[in-house]
């Protein structure tokens, strides 16, 4: 069984010290409120979904967590650190090093092959190329894409896009994974294969994963979920157990 | 009611078309304005100076007079056939343009600009007697009156010899009738009997100004060549420019209508809408340039471009190449969007799938090298078939290797390009390069042609600074220099002593200028006296001739230039080989017949000014010349400063003292002819470099736009804007890298393979080509950079995810 929440109104996990901690976020986007006073904690290594229709305001909390955007109002802690408070170009190397992000539709660069998109953040952080190739096609032989691994972005079907996003996700052993849709565009059997990846090598690298989803099966693997409706978080919903995924493999 | 249901569905692909026009993005929606526009206005600049030409053509015409002399018949022309025969042709003669005035008893004679102290082209016309006005002339002027167009005009008043000429004149302007172009030197100049330079008993008189010709081939326009090449120069790059920005935008709208045409939305309307969105951008463009043009007019005019120089109202377009082009640019960017769509019309799937760009073929790269063999050839100078045909077979070979070359450049340049970034992309540990080169590797080919047209113009600059180079190496370019820009120069004065129409036993009379004289004029440094005698000389190939024969000895010679091979005081010295052997020679002075032995010593002498030739010299110290005396001096070299003022002032003074004495200045044909070349090559460096320029700007600038959604992802991502850049930056740069050494080889080659055609052998002189093209290289690197940056730009935050 899943821990519970103790207070309904507040996205507030019970473990002690939270990786990522959101405090009464609130952002509007002119007149639209997409965030009215959300407080969420992300703890280390666990699968949170942040579950919702359609312009809730899932995404722009995933992005606000991120340091992405920053908020109206609110603060985003980080390790302690309170990301408002940091400059542009720290932030900047925090979703470098120790964030991973994927999106919806994998979003590779589409001259690179998957090896080298996974590589980027490797050799980004200033890895040499053989050994940041090497880690990239250990990951897309642990993503069972390791066939295509030469091949561009544009050449790999939907999953294979996925499964290497996924890939240089967390080919960095990132701290925190925000995930936004990541199933999104493709087909169940796919998404459960990126999904089952996705969760199976978090967890191995003790990686946080924000992941917003609408679809409840996809939620189903998480640790814990919250709901946003209207740029709130609805009442939480209790931790369940891993029933889809378990039924996946 | 169908009719009905296919008309509105007609008007709403049409309403289609034109909010797609808006919706491809503002910054795009300018470069494709900006493309037609800048298209457009170099094509009604072409035609612009085409009717520039036209119009002071039938300008000149107007200035004609016509005279009843002219109208009379000539003797017409003869045309002799294959057969022996015969056939004669009249010729058709000149008609008046306006009504002739038959009581005119105005006769008219030509002058040249030197008279008044002008170098450029004038039209200096004395007037005598009364009748028609020329264009331009109030009244026909009087004696001691002159009309003067207002360059002159101002050329007087700075000119001391010139207000010498008009003293005592009263000065009217030649209005705009008159006047081809703003600084035309033009003057009516009304003199008296006595000071018409032309024969007044025979001079016809003028009835009326302005001719035509019944036979319009006779008013065939020579000029009109001149704004041919023109033309043809900016119509091409033109067209080029179109297209690419047309394509640019096709990029865009080719991926909505593929979804178009997957949601079954015919091939027409897809056409219709295409076409409608391309044509109203191209329209916006040539707007702007119409409305452009009159404004460049009225900038250049009275500027000298082109050869030309014009009037701000002359610089227009003939009516119907005005149509022509306000057609021609929206026509040509709709049938480029056509093209485009014809991927779609075949795959509409995988053009929104975005299939990757296949590699070009390395048979791409066989124009190159055979071009490369070709100028390789030419410069070992091994093309070899016969004596006669060498010359041609050289010449040849060399036009077909530097036209392969040039077109191997853009063949070779995308596979040159993808090759050298695949294997930095396969081998950086730097992110950036890698970003950059992968990038680079898979660019579309557009982009690589286009940077293959950078390169085939940095090939053109290059090898045409070697070949300036090769020129300003050549003596007479050398002399040239020394004789405008050093410290002193020579000039060749003539007293016209000898008379070669004279019997030669007459006695000549004394020279018209002493040493002395000639020393004492200002501005004069030194002098050096040349004696000429006559001679009558006999050579196996021309036979016998007259010619002036300089007589000095070797010390003599030495002084005046440099000299190569054997000098002897012992006997005659000719050129080898110029006429034949030399057989007979007699030489005439002091009214005796004096024949001297022809033994030859052949020399070469370089002399180091232009002004002195002669083609045979003889020793002072040979027997038979001492049996005539002493020979006085008729020429002489005077040492000037090296400047053309100098030359005319010295000039002016030496013909005050003797005016018939001839004075020979420097050559300096060298200078305008190298002038023209580096003119030529710089002009085409310039307007084709432009247009590749403009052309990969905003094809660079497209391509920041279209990436600005993946760089958003990467600076959520916590890519640093900086890396982010530099990235952009060594994309821009990669290609250039690759081209500039390929286009300055080439350029070497083709520069060494030309000058090989020449006598003087392949240009070694080829560093400061280098510099030139690898510094017009950097100019295009950093232009190029700067561009990726707008597209890009700070902007892109990393919350900019959500936009884009």
């Amino acid at each position: 069984m899943k821990p519970s929440t103790t207070d309904p109104l507040s996205a507030r996990s019970n473990q002690p010290i939270p990786r990522i901690t959101g405090n009464d976020l609130a952002l509007a986007f002119g007149q639209t409120q997409a965030l009215g006073g959300v407080n969420v904690d992300v703890n280390p290594g666990e699968v949170l979904a942040v579950m919702g229709p359609s312009g809730s305001g899932k995404s722009t909390l995933l992005h606000v967590l991120a340091g992405i955007l920053r908020p109206d109002a609110g603060e985003v802690i980080y390790r302690g650190r309170k990301l408002s408070e940091l400059s542009a170009r720290r932030r900047d190397a925090i979703r470098l090093r120790e964030f991973g992000f994927i999106f919806q539709f994998g979003d590779l660069i589409p001259e690179l092959s998957l090896a080298e998109n996974v590589a980027l953040p490797l050799l980004m952080t200033g890895m040499r190329r053989r050994r940041a190739m090497r880690r990239a096609r250990w990951m897309l032989e642990r993503l069972e894409i390791a066939d295509v691994a030469d091949h561009s972005a544009a050449q790999a079907s939907g999953g294979q896009v996925q499964r290497a996003a996924v890939g240089r996700a967390l080919v960095h052993r990132p701290s925190v994974v925000f995930a936004d849709e990541p199933t999104g565009a493709l087909d169940t059997v796919t998404g459960e294969l990126v999904l089952t990846a996705l969760v199976d090598l978090a967890r191995e690298h003790d990686s946080s994963v924000v992941l917003v989803t609408h679809a409840v099966d996809v939620a189903a693997v998480s640790d814990r979920e919250i709901v946003i409706r209207d740029g709130k978080i609805a009442v939480p919903k209790q931790f369940r157990p891993l029933s889809a995924l378990e039924q996946v493999r | 009611m169908a009719d009905f249901g296919r008309r509105r569905s007609l008007l709403n692909t049409v309403r289609l078309g034109l909010r797609l026009a808006r919706a491809g993005g503002k910054v795009r929606m300018a470069l494709v304005v900006v493309g037609a526009m800048v298209g457009a206005l170099m094509i009604l600049i072409a035609f612009s100076i085409q009717h520039v030409v036209d119009t002071q053509w039938t300008g000149n015409l107007e200035r004609e007079p016509f005279h009843e002399e002219v109208a009379a018949p000539e003797p017409d022309e003869w045309i002799e056939h294959d057969d022996g025969t015969t056939e004669v042709v009249e010729e058709s003669k000149p008609q008046p343009l306006h009504a002739a005035d038959p009581n005119s008893t105005l006769q008219l004679a030509h002058g040249t600009g030197g008279e008044l102290g002008v170098t450029d082209e004038a039209l200096i016309r004395y007037v005598l007697g009364d009748g028609p006005s020329p264009p331009g002339v109030a009244a026909v002027p009087d004696p001691n009156e002159a009309y003067l167009s207002p360059a002159l005009l101002e050329h007087v008043e700075q000119s001391a010899s010139a207000q010498e000429k008009f003293a005592g004149f009263e000065l009217h302007e030649v209005s705009r009738e008159g006047l081809g172009y703003p600084n035309e030197y033009v003057a009516y100049i009304g003199v008296t009997e006595a000071q018409f330079p032309g024969d007044v008993d025979v001079e016809p008189s003028v009835l009326s100004w302005g001719i035509s010709y019944a036979d319009e081939t006779m008013l065939y326009n020579p000029q009109r060549g001149t704004a041919v090449p023109i033309f043809a120069f900016m119509l091409a790059p033109a067209i080029l420019l179109l297209a690419t920005t047309t394509r640019l935008a096709s990029s865009v709208r080719t991926e909505r209508m593929a979804a178009l045409r997957l949601l079954g939305i015919n091939r027409f309307r897809t056409r219709l809408i295409a076409g409608i969105e391309a044509a109203s951008l191209a329209l916006a463009g040539v707007a702007l340039a119409v409305a452009i043009l009159p404004l460049l007019g009225w900038l250049t005019a009275g500027r000298r471009l082109f050869g030309l120089e014009w009037f701000a109202g002359d610089f227009h377009p003939a009516l119907p190449a005005f149509i022509a082009t306000v057609l021609f640019v929206p026509v040509i960017t709709v049938l480029t969007a056509f093209v485009v769509l014809r991927k779609i019309s075949h795959n509409p799937l995988q053009v929104r799938r975005k299939a990757a760009n296949p590699a070009p073929s390395y048979w791409r790269l066989i124009p190159l090298a055979l071009g490369t063999v070709a100028l390789v050839l030419v410069v070992r100078g091994d093309l070899s078939i016969g004596a006669e045909f060498d010359a041609a077979i050289n010449v040849y070979t060399f036009l077909a290797g530097a036209v392969l070359v040039g077109f191997g450049i853009l063949l070779a340049i995308p596979v040159f390009i993808r090759r050298v970034a695949g294997l930095l992309g396969k081998n950086t540990s730097s992110p950036s390069v890698l970003l950059a080169a992968r990038r680079t590797q898979y660019e579309p080919a557009i982009l690589n042609r286009l940077v293959g047209g950078l390169i085939l113009v940095l090939f053109i600059a290059t090898g045409g600074q070697a070949v300036i180079l090769a020129f300003e190496k050549t003596p007479q370019y050398q002399r040239a220099v020394e004789a405008t820009s050093g410290e002193s120069t020579y000039l060749r004065v003539d007293s016209n002593a000898i008379d070669m129409s004279a019997d030669p036993l007459e006695v000549p009379e004394d020279p018209a200028l002493t040493t002395k004289q000639l020393e004492a004029v200002g501005l004069v440094e030194s002098v050096v006296p040349l004696r000429f005698i006559r001679g009558n000389v006999e050579y196996s190939d021309t036979g016998e001739m007259d010619l002036e024969i300089l007589v000095a000895s070797c010390a003599e010679l030495a002084r005046l230039g440099d000299m190569r091979g054997e000098c002897s005081d012992d006997a005659v010295r000719t050129f080898a080989g110029h006429y034949g052997d030399l057989e007979h020679l007699t030489v005439f002075a002091d009214g005796q017949e004096v024949p001297i032995p022809p033994h030859v010593s052949a020399t070469d002498f370089a002399p180091e000014t232009d002004i002195l030739y002669y083609d045979l010299s003889l020793p002072p110290s040979l027997p038979e010349l001492q049996e005539v005396g002493q020979i006085p001096p008729t020429n002489w070299l005077v040492e000037v400063p090296a400047n053309q003022e100098a030359w005319a002032q010295v000039q002016q003074e030496i013909n005050q003292i003797a005016p018939e004495a001839w004075v020979a200045e420097p050559q300096t044909y060298a200078l305008e002819e190298v002038a023209n070349v580096r003119m030529g090559i710089w002009l085409g460096t310039a307007v084709a470099g432009s247009i590749a320029i403009i052309t990969l700007l905003i094809t660079a600038i497209d391509n920041g736009i279209a990436r600005r959604p993946q760089i958003a992802m990467q600076r959520a991502f916590g890519v640093s804007l900086r890396r982010v850049r530099r990235s952009q930056l060594l994309q821009a740069l990669l290609p250039l890298v690759v081209g500039v050494p390929l286009a300055g080889a080439a350029g070497i080659l083709a520069g060494q393979a030309y000058t090989a055609l020449d006598v003087s052998g392949p240009t070694n002189t080829y560093w400061a080509a280098v510099a030139v093209t690898l510094g017009l290289a950097v100019g295009a690197a950093i232009l190029l950079a700067l561009a990726t940056l707008p597209a890009i730009g700070g902007k892109i935050m990393p919350q900019s995810l959500r936009r884009e």
